[in-house]
């Protein structure tokens, strides 16, 4: 019984996804067939590989609120690329994520020029982005992409729900699961996130590892706006607005704390994906827009408070069991 | 300084006879040097990780091929400095948060000792832990410099100064005031020293 509480709260995104899901798919037919969840997979590949990004920087105990205008540049820019110019499509993927990459070394450059944490650099980079990304495109939605790019995203595999941007997505997650759980450079983002000064303090390179961090968000920021872009098929400023809040709560309801140095990747995913099937599932009740931004607002400062009251019941356990040990060590004096 | 982690304004530093200077905390570690800081707490160790993550933290890149860190490896090495500083725990899973203050202050020494460190600075080892805690930190102290280890203590407690050292340098406001042999070892000259009276 205890074994299952521990699993229950270590993994909590998986439980109430689980349950979420049983709720759908007794309420909603076709929930469960494999098309169905396929295209639930395809929607939000964008968002898991974004997710991979993002939870680097959190379990490393800082935050990026730039990731939704920062994606939409990346976008817009790609989608000019594609219709105004005859530079071959392979070409402007690799550029639109080599200028992800830059825009994500740029803002780690400011946080170690300025010497403040990240999140709020970015916040002041994501106005200044959401800024050039409205003037780059006068505001209009960049559309007609050419059908070859659109495949990049589009194209099936085996199952004409299995696209190419959920192998992706699943290849991109595995990998950074693995690099998390397994690698040295995984347990380094785990110090940081755990005691930064510790870590600098115990040979870690911690401007370097925030370099790295700082690239591979880039990465997959811009992997994720050439994968968002080719499965709407448009491009607009405001594409990703808003990816940041939803991926931030995703990682929240996948237990990474706010303050870093915990969580699973698996988790993570959980996170996203109920998040998705929550706006999903609200949108096909026909609820009005504005009252699923009031829900997913809520939903967020639950899971904030959540943290923070298993926190503080952590500190007391800990002090509770450490009396214990130390009153059972008396007595054996005694 | 001595670690890199502060650029130093003036002066020259030799490791092993060879003229160094480090750019960061890291260099310092791949030369054999490892701080244990003086607030082990907030500086010194990973308190909401266990044990078995906190020994090897200092190694993770030696214990890795190809990146990855061997799980067998890291629990050889922890298994190892558990038993050899005597680390009293129930199990090597356990948080270090939970141990008692001379258990942890163990645990930096085993981080140290497990990153293959020959020159071990101790900043104010004994700061917050009882008295027993104290002589077994001493014994191992005494047991590492007789196993051929560099140890700089850096102490504000007189006794632990006088009791351990073999040789005394007296900082005032970051300038070396003075330097002791054993023989001219006293109370009176170290506090001349450390309040800048005698120059």
């Amino acid at each position: 019984m205890r074994k299952a509480t521990d699993f229950c709260q270590k993994n909590l995104a998986v439980v109430l996804l689980v349950i979420a899901g049983v709720i759908f798919s007794l309420t909603t037919a076709n929930f469960l067939s494999v098309t169905n969840i396929l295209n639930i997979l395809n929607q939000n590949a964008y968002m898991l590989i974004a997710m991979c990004g993002v939870s680097l920087i959190m379990i490393g105990g800082d935050l990026d609120m730039s990731v939704g205008y920062h994606m939409s540049i990346c976008g817009v820019l790609c989608a000019m690329m594609l219709t105004r110019t005859n530079i071959p499509i392979w070409l402007i993927v690799i550029m639109t994520i080599l200028l992800s990459v830059a825009l994500a070394i740029f803002t780690t450059f400011l946080t170690e020029l300025l010497s403040i944490p990240r999140i709020f650099v970015t916040i002041g980079e994501a106005t200044l982005f959401q800024g050039i990304a409205y003037v780059i495109t006068n505001s209009k939605t960049v559309s007609d992409l050419p059908v070859g790019f659109k495949q990049i995203a589009q194209g099936t595999v085996l199952h004409p729900s299995l696209t190419y941007a959920t192998l992706m997505m699943i290849v991109c997650v595995c990998v950074m699961g693995f690099v998390l759980s397994k690698t040295y450079f995984g347990r380094h983002v785990f110090a940081m996130g755990g005691n930064l000064t510790a870590a600098r303090l115990a040979g870690i390179n911690v401007r370097k590892m925030k370099y790295v961090i700082g690239i591979l968000i880039g990465f997959f920021v811009g992997a994720a706006a050439v994968l968002l872009i080719g499965r709407t098929g448009a491009a607009a400023a405001n594409t990703a607005a808003g990816v940041e809040i939803n991926v931030l709560t995703g990682i929240l309801l996948g237990g990474v704390s706010i303050r870093g140095g915990e969580g699973k990747l698996s988790n993570c995913v959980a996170g996203i994906l109920l998040v998705a099937l929550i706006s999903n599932g609200m949108q096909l009740a026909g609820w009005n827009p504005y009252y699923q931004y009031i829900a997913k607002g809520a939903i967020m400062l639950c899971v904030l408070g959540f943290d923070m009251f298993q926190m503080r019941r952590r500190s007391i356990l800990n002090n509770q069991r450490k009396e214990e040990t130390a009153r059972s060590k008396g007595n054996a004096v005694k | 300084m001595l670690c890199g982690d502060v650029k130093p304004v003036s002066g020259t530093m030799e490791v092993k006879g060879a003229a160094r200077r480090f750019a960061s905390v890291s260099e310092a570690v791949d030369a054999g040097i490892a701080l244990m800081p003086e607030d082990r707490k907030a500086e010194g160790l990973f308190m909401d990780y266990s044990i078995d993550w906190n020994i090897p933290s200092m190694s993770f890149k030696r214990l890795a091929r190809f990146g990855i860190v061997s799980q067998k490896r890291v629990d050889a090495l922890t298994d190892k400095y558990v038993a050899a500083l005597k680390i009293k725990t129930p199990s090597t899973r356990q948080i270090v948060r939970l141990l008692s203050g001379g258990n942890q202050q163990k645990v930096v020494v085993a981080r140290a000792l497990a990153a293959e460190s020959d020159i071990l600075i101790f900043d104010e080892p004994t700061r917050g832990i009882d008295v027993g805690a104290k002589q077994e930190i001493y014994k191992l102290m005494n047991q590492l410099a007789e196993d051929g280890n560099a140890i700089i203590m850096i102490t504000s407690d007189m006794e632990e100064l006088l009791g351990m050292s073999d040789r005394i340098v007296v900082l005032y406001e970051g300038r070396k005031t003075g330097e002791l042999e054993k023989n001219e070892f006293s109370q009176d000259r170290v506090l001349e020293l450390a309040s800048g009276i005698a120059s």
